[in-house]
Protein backbone atom coordinates (compact mmCIF):
# COMPACT_ATOMS: atom_id res chain seq x y z
CA UNK A 1 0.00 0.00 0.00
CA UNK A 2 1.16 3.37 -1.40
CA UNK A 3 -0.85 5.99 0.19
CA UNK A 4 -3.90 5.99 2.63
CA UNK A 5 -5.99 6.74 -0.52
CA UNK A 6 -5.42 3.28 -2.01
CA UNK A 7 -6.57 1.78 1.75
CA UNK A 8 -9.18 3.91 1.39
CA UNK A 9 -10.54 2.61 -1.80
CA UNK A 10 -9.86 -0.81 -0.01
CA UNK A 11 -12.44 0.22 2.41
CA UNK A 12 -14.57 2.02 0.44
CA UNK A 13 -14.76 -0.82 -1.80
CA UNK A 14 -15.75 -3.30 1.43
CA UNK A 15 -18.20 -1.28 2.46
CA UNK A 16 -19.80 -1.35 -1.04
CA UNK A 17 -19.56 -4.92 -0.40
CA UNK A 18 -22.80 -6.57 1.03
CA UNK A 19 -22.89 -9.62 3.47
CA UNK A 20 -25.43 -11.27 2.18
CA UNK A 21 -27.09 -13.95 5.14
CA UNK A 22 -27.89 -17.38 3.89
CA UNK A 23 -31.47 -18.20 3.73
CA UNK A 24 -30.98 -20.99 6.37
CA UNK A 25 -29.77 -18.05 8.69
CA UNK A 26 -32.73 -15.74 7.48
CA UNK A 27 -34.87 -18.74 8.22
CA UNK A 28 -33.84 -19.53 11.50
CA UNK A 29 -33.71 -15.34 12.64
CA UNK A 30 -37.81 -15.41 11.44
CA UNK A 31 -38.06 -18.48 12.76
CA UNK A 32 -37.00 -16.83 16.43
CA UNK A 33 -39.28 -13.72 15.71
CA UNK A 34 -42.31 -15.72 15.11
CA UNK A 35 -41.86 -17.65 18.44
CA UNK A 36 -40.88 -14.46 20.40
CA UNK A 37 -44.35 -12.46 18.63
CA UNK A 38 -47.67 -12.06 20.31
CA UNK A 39 -50.31 -12.07 17.26
CA UNK A 40 -51.84 -8.84 16.35
CA UNK A 41 -54.72 -7.28 18.28
CA UNK A 42 -56.93 -8.20 15.46
CA UNK A 43 -55.80 -11.72 15.02
CA UNK A 44 -56.54 -11.95 19.33
CA UNK A 45 -60.17 -10.52 18.21
CA UNK A 46 -61.08 -12.74 15.82
CA UNK A 47 -62.15 -15.51 18.05
CA UNK A 48 -64.41 -13.35 20.30
CA UNK A 49 -65.72 -11.77 17.28
CA UNK A 50 -66.84 -15.53 15.67
CA UNK A 51 -68.52 -15.50 19.13
CA UNK A 52 -70.97 -13.28 18.21
CA UNK A 53 -74.90 -13.91 18.85
CA UNK A 54 -76.20 -15.93 20.35
CA UNK A 55 -73.71 -18.09 21.49
CA UNK A 56 -71.86 -15.09 22.54
CA UNK A 57 -74.59 -14.21 24.93
CA UNK A 58 -74.72 -18.02 26.44
CA UNK A 59 -70.68 -17.79 27.30
CA UNK A 60 -70.85 -13.96 28.49
CA UNK A 61 -73.96 -15.20 30.81
CA UNK A 62 -72.48 -17.96 32.37
CA UNK A 63 -69.12 -15.97 32.90
CA UNK A 64 -71.22 -13.43 34.97
CA UNK A 65 -73.11 -16.14 36.76
CA UNK A 66 -69.70 -16.73 38.15
CA UNK A 67 -68.48 -19.64 35.67
CA UNK A 68 -69.03 -23.54 34.90
CA UNK A 69 -69.63 -25.12 38.38
CA UNK A 70 -71.70 -22.11 39.51
CA UNK A 71 -74.14 -22.20 36.72
CA UNK A 72 -74.28 -26.18 37.21
CA UNK A 73 -75.49 -25.70 40.84
CA UNK A 74 -78.29 -23.40 39.97
CA UNK A 75 -79.66 -25.45 36.68
CA UNK A 76 -79.66 -28.05 39.71
CA UNK A 77 -81.38 -26.07 42.12
CA UNK A 78 -84.16 -24.68 39.57
CA UNK A 79 -84.82 -28.56 38.61
CA UNK A 80 -85.20 -29.60 42.53
CA UNK A 81 -87.83 -26.62 42.54
CA UNK A 82 -89.12 -27.46 39.38
CA UNK A 83 -89.63 -30.78 40.27
CA UNK A 84 -91.56 -29.81 43.87
CA UNK A 85 -93.79 -27.57 42.53
CA UNK A 86 -95.19 -30.11 39.85
CA UNK A 87 -95.00 -33.26 41.04
CA UNK A 88 -98.12 -35.12 42.52
CA UNK A 89 -98.52 -34.49 46.60
CA UNK A 90 -99.94 -37.72 46.52
CA UNK A 91 -96.72 -39.61 45.57
CA UNK A 92 -95.25 -37.90 49.44
CA UNK A 93 -98.12 -39.51 51.18
CA UNK A 94 -95.90 -42.79 51.87
CA UNK A 95 -93.35 -40.42 53.15
CA UNK A 96 -95.55 -38.25 55.26
CA UNK A 97 -97.35 -41.60 56.63
CA UNK A 98 -94.50 -42.64 57.84
CA UNK A 99 -93.01 -39.85 59.37
CA UNK A 100 -96.91 -39.33 61.14
CA UNK A 101 -97.75 -42.90 62.64
CA UNK A 102 -101.52 -43.78 63.02
CA UNK A 103 -101.12 -43.71 67.17
CA UNK A 104 -100.14 -39.98 66.99
CA UNK A 105 -103.35 -38.03 68.46
CA UNK A 106 -103.73 -34.57 67.37
CA UNK A 107 -105.95 -32.72 69.75
CA UNK A 108 -108.05 -30.50 67.67
CA UNK A 109 -109.03 -27.39 68.81
CA UNK A 110 -111.51 -24.68 68.61
CA UNK A 111 -109.40 -21.56 69.54
CA UNK A 112 -112.47 -18.90 68.56
CA UNK A 113 -115.78 -21.24 69.19
CA UNK A 114 -117.49 -17.76 69.22
CA UNK A 115 -117.03 -17.43 65.42
CA UNK A 116 -118.75 -21.03 64.58
CA UNK A 117 -122.21 -18.73 64.20
CA UNK A 118 -120.91 -16.95 61.76
CA UNK A 119 -120.25 -20.53 59.57
CA UNK A 120 -123.69 -22.06 60.09
CA UNK A 121 -125.54 -21.90 56.74
CA UNK A 122 -129.16 -21.44 57.69
CA UNK B 1 -49.79 -3.93 6.66
CA UNK B 2 -48.16 -4.68 2.95
CA UNK B 3 -44.52 -5.03 2.47
CA UNK B 4 -43.79 -2.81 0.00
CA UNK B 5 -45.36 0.00 2.71
CA UNK B 6 -43.53 -1.10 5.19
CA UNK B 7 -39.83 -0.83 3.45
CA UNK B 8 -40.22 2.85 3.42
CA UNK B 9 -40.94 2.80 7.29
CA UNK B 10 -37.91 3.67 9.92
CA UNK B 11 -36.49 0.88 12.22
CA UNK B 12 -38.42 2.15 15.36
CA UNK B 13 -41.52 2.31 14.09
CA UNK B 14 -41.08 -1.53 12.64
CA UNK B 15 -40.23 -2.44 15.43
CA UNK B 16 -43.52 -1.22 17.39
CA UNK B 17 -45.53 -2.53 14.85
CA UNK B 18 -43.41 -6.04 15.35
CA UNK B 19 -44.04 -5.97 19.02
CA UNK B 20 -47.80 -5.18 18.00
CA UNK B 21 -48.04 -8.64 16.36
CA UNK B 22 -47.39 -7.73 12.84
CA UNK B 23 -46.14 -10.06 11.08
CA UNK B 24 -44.35 -8.28 7.94
CA UNK B 25 -42.43 -6.15 10.08
CA UNK B 26 -40.34 -8.69 11.22
CA UNK B 27 -39.12 -9.64 8.07
CA UNK B 28 -38.77 -6.02 6.47
CA UNK B 29 -36.49 -5.75 9.69
CA UNK B 30 -34.31 -9.14 9.00
CA UNK B 31 -33.81 -8.25 5.51
CA UNK B 32 -32.94 -4.67 6.34
CA UNK B 33 -30.29 -5.29 9.58
CA UNK B 34 -29.51 -8.83 9.32
CA UNK B 35 -26.87 -8.12 6.25
CA UNK B 36 -25.27 -5.27 8.36
CA UNK B 37 -25.18 -7.07 11.65
CA UNK B 38 -23.67 -10.48 9.50
CA UNK B 39 -21.21 -8.24 7.70
CA UNK B 40 -20.15 -7.01 11.19
CA UNK B 41 -19.83 -9.35 12.69
CA UNK B 42 -17.70 -11.48 10.46
CA UNK B 43 -15.24 -8.55 10.11
CA UNK B 44 -14.85 -8.84 13.99
CA UNK B 45 -14.87 -12.41 14.01
CA UNK B 46 -13.51 -13.64 10.74
CA UNK B 47 -15.37 -17.08 10.99
CA UNK B 48 -19.14 -17.24 9.19
CA UNK B 49 -20.57 -19.94 11.16
CA UNK B 50 -19.98 -17.95 14.52
CA UNK B 51 -20.70 -14.41 12.87
CA UNK B 52 -24.29 -16.48 11.39
CA UNK B 53 -24.94 -17.29 15.65
CA UNK B 54 -23.82 -13.81 16.49
CA UNK B 55 -26.23 -12.14 14.01
CA UNK B 56 -29.04 -15.01 14.90
CA UNK B 57 -28.29 -13.99 18.62
CA UNK B 58 -28.41 -10.04 17.94
CA UNK B 59 -31.93 -10.63 16.10
CA UNK B 60 -33.23 -12.75 19.18
CA UNK B 61 -32.75 -10.32 21.68
CA UNK B 62 -34.06 -7.38 19.60
CA UNK B 63 -36.96 -9.11 19.42
CA UNK B 64 -37.34 -10.18 22.95
CA UNK B 65 -36.57 -6.60 23.56
CA UNK B 66 -39.03 -4.88 21.09
CA UNK B 67 -42.31 -4.87 23.71
CA UNK B 68 -40.32 -2.63 26.16
CA UNK B 69 -38.26 -0.86 23.42
CA UNK B 70 -38.05 3.43 24.07
CA UNK B 71 -38.59 4.85 21.56
CA UNK B 72 -36.47 7.79 20.74
CA UNK B 73 -33.76 7.00 23.20
CA UNK B 74 -31.60 4.51 20.80
CA UNK B 75 -31.31 3.91 17.67
CA UNK B 76 -31.95 0.00 16.84
CA UNK B 77 -28.78 -0.10 14.20
CA UNK B 78 -26.74 1.62 17.21
CA UNK B 79 -28.46 -1.22 19.71
CA UNK B 80 -27.83 -4.18 17.66
CA UNK B 81 -23.82 -3.16 16.97
CA UNK B 82 -23.21 -2.85 20.69
CA UNK B 83 -24.81 -5.92 21.49
CA UNK B 84 -23.15 -7.59 18.33
CA UNK B 85 -19.54 -5.86 19.96
CA UNK B 86 -20.26 -7.75 23.34
CA UNK B 87 -20.99 -10.92 21.55
CA UNK B 88 -17.99 -11.34 19.42
CA UNK B 89 -15.73 -9.56 22.77
CA UNK B 90 -17.31 -12.95 24.58
CA UNK B 91 -16.94 -15.00 21.66
CA UNK B 92 -12.88 -13.87 21.12
CA UNK B 93 -12.52 -14.76 24.56
CA UNK B 94 -13.59 -17.80 24.98
CA UNK B 95 -11.51 -18.53 21.79
CA UNK B 96 -8.34 -17.46 23.26
CA UNK B 97 -8.69 -20.53 26.33
CA UNK B 98 -9.50 -22.77 23.22
CA UNK B 99 -6.90 -23.80 20.06
CA UNK B 100 -7.37 -20.44 17.90
CA UNK B 101 -8.42 -19.69 14.51
CA UNK B 102 -6.13 -20.35 11.76
CA UNK B 103 -5.16 -17.54 9.60
CA UNK B 104 -6.85 -19.53 6.68
CA UNK B 105 -9.47 -19.95 8.31
CA UNK B 106 -10.61 -16.48 7.34
CA UNK B 107 -13.79 -16.31 5.19
CA UNK B 108 -13.92 -15.76 1.52
CA UNK B 109 -15.95 -12.58 0.70
CA UNK B 110 -17.84 -13.83 -1.89
CA UNK B 111 -17.36 -10.65 -5.42
CA UNK B 112 -20.63 -8.65 -5.87
CA UNK B 113 -20.38 -7.91 -9.65
CA UNK B 114 -18.21 -7.75 -12.56
CA UNK B 115 -16.86 -10.13 -14.60
CA UNK B 116 -15.15 -13.46 -12.96
CA UNK B 117 -11.64 -12.15 -13.48
CA UNK B 118 -12.15 -8.98 -11.75
CA UNK B 119 -14.69 -10.79 -9.41
CA UNK B 120 -11.99 -13.21 -8.49
CA UNK B 121 -9.81 -10.64 -7.99
CA UNK B 122 -11.90 -8.51 -5.90
CA UNK B 123 -12.56 -11.87 -3.46
CA UNK B 124 -8.75 -11.75 -3.39
CA UNK B 125 -8.48 -8.10 -2.11
CA UNK B 126 -11.33 -8.84 0.80
CA UNK B 127 -10.48 -11.73 1.81
CA UNK B 128 -6.56 -9.86 2.19
CA UNK B 129 -8.08 -6.86 3.86
CA UNK B 130 -9.69 -9.34 6.15
CA UNK B 131 -6.95 -10.83 7.30
CA UNK B 132 -5.01 -7.71 7.46
CA UNK B 133 -8.20 -6.65 9.84
CA UNK B 134 -7.90 -9.66 11.78
CA UNK B 135 -4.00 -8.83 12.77
CA UNK B 136 -5.45 -5.58 14.48
CA UNK B 137 -5.88 -5.58 18.16
CA UNK B 138 -9.50 -5.88 18.79
CA UNK B 139 -10.64 -2.17 19.72
CA UNK B 140 -8.28 -0.84 16.81
CA UNK B 141 -10.41 -3.29 14.42
CA UNK B 142 -13.89 -2.44 15.61
CA UNK B 143 -13.31 1.20 15.15
CA UNK B 144 -12.03 1.26 11.59
CA UNK B 145 -14.40 -1.33 10.93
CA UNK B 146 -17.05 0.55 12.23
CA UNK B 147 -15.94 3.85 10.82
CA UNK B 148 -14.69 2.80 7.35
CA UNK B 149 -16.71 -0.04 6.23
CA UNK B 150 -20.28 0.76 8.29
CA UNK B 151 -19.94 4.41 7.24
CA UNK B 152 -20.82 5.29 11.03
CA UNK B 153 -20.07 8.86 12.87
CA UNK B 154 -17.43 9.02 15.55
CA UNK B 155 -20.21 9.82 18.07
CA UNK B 156 -22.44 6.79 16.93
CA UNK B 157 -19.32 4.27 17.20
CA UNK B 158 -18.26 6.36 21.01
CA UNK B 159 -21.82 4.85 22.13
CA UNK B 160 -21.63 1.19 20.81
CA UNK B 161 -18.04 1.05 22.01
CA UNK B 162 -18.89 2.65 25.44
CA UNK B 163 -16.11 5.36 24.67
CA UNK B 164 -15.55 9.21 24.36
CA UNK B 165 -15.43 10.34 21.06
CA UNK B 166 -11.91 11.60 21.40
CA UNK B 167 -10.55 8.06 22.22
CA UNK B 168 -12.52 6.64 19.11
CA UNK B 169 -10.99 8.70 16.95
CA UNK B 170 -7.49 7.63 18.39
CA UNK B 171 -8.59 3.82 17.98
CA UNK B 172 -9.60 4.78 14.58
CA UNK B 173 -6.25 6.68 13.21
CA UNK B 174 -3.86 4.09 15.02
CA UNK B 175 -6.03 1.35 13.64
CA UNK B 176 -6.06 2.80 10.38
CA UNK B 177 -2.01 3.40 10.19
CA UNK B 178 -1.48 -0.63 11.27
CA UNK B 179 -3.31 -1.58 8.97
CA UNK B 180 -1.78 0.64 6.17
CA UNK B 181 1.49 -0.70 7.51
CA UNK B 182 0.35 -4.70 7.56
CA UNK B 183 -0.99 -4.26 3.68
CA UNK B 184 1.80 -2.33 2.35
CA UNK B 185 3.64 -3.59 -0.44
CA UNK B 186 1.18 -5.57 -1.01
CA UNK B 187 -0.51 -4.10 -4.03
CA UNK B 188 0.18 -6.64 -6.45
CA UNK B 189 -1.43 -9.49 -3.95
CA UNK B 190 -4.30 -7.04 -3.53
CA UNK B 191 -4.79 -7.07 -7.32
CA UNK B 192 -5.00 -3.46 -8.40
CA UNK B 193 -2.39 -4.38 -10.46
CA UNK B 194 -3.80 -7.16 -12.19
CA UNK B 195 -6.97 -4.60 -12.26
CA UNK B 196 -5.21 -2.03 -14.20
CA UNK B 197 -4.15 -4.71 -16.76
CA UNK B 198 -6.90 -5.91 -17.48
CA UNK B 199 -8.71 -2.55 -17.78
CA UNK B 200 -6.02 -1.83 -20.48
CA UNK B 201 -6.75 -5.02 -22.33
CA UNK B 202 -10.30 -4.13 -22.25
Amino acid sequence: MDNDLDLDALLAEAAATPTKPSEALSARILADATAMQRPLPAQRGTASRKRFGLWRWVTDLVAGLGGGPAVAGLSLAGVAGLFLGVADPVALQSITALLSSDTTMVARMDLLPATDILWTEN
Amino acid sequence: MPRDTLDEVSDETLLVLYANGDPVAARVLTARLSPRVLGYATRLLADRAEAEDVTQEAMLRLWRIAPQWRTGEAKISTWLYRVVTNLCNDLKRARRRRPGVALDDAPEVAASSGSAVSSLMQADRMTALQRALDQLPDRQRQAVVLRHIEGLANPEIAQIMDLGVEAVESLTARGKRALAAILAGRKADLGYDDDAEEREAV
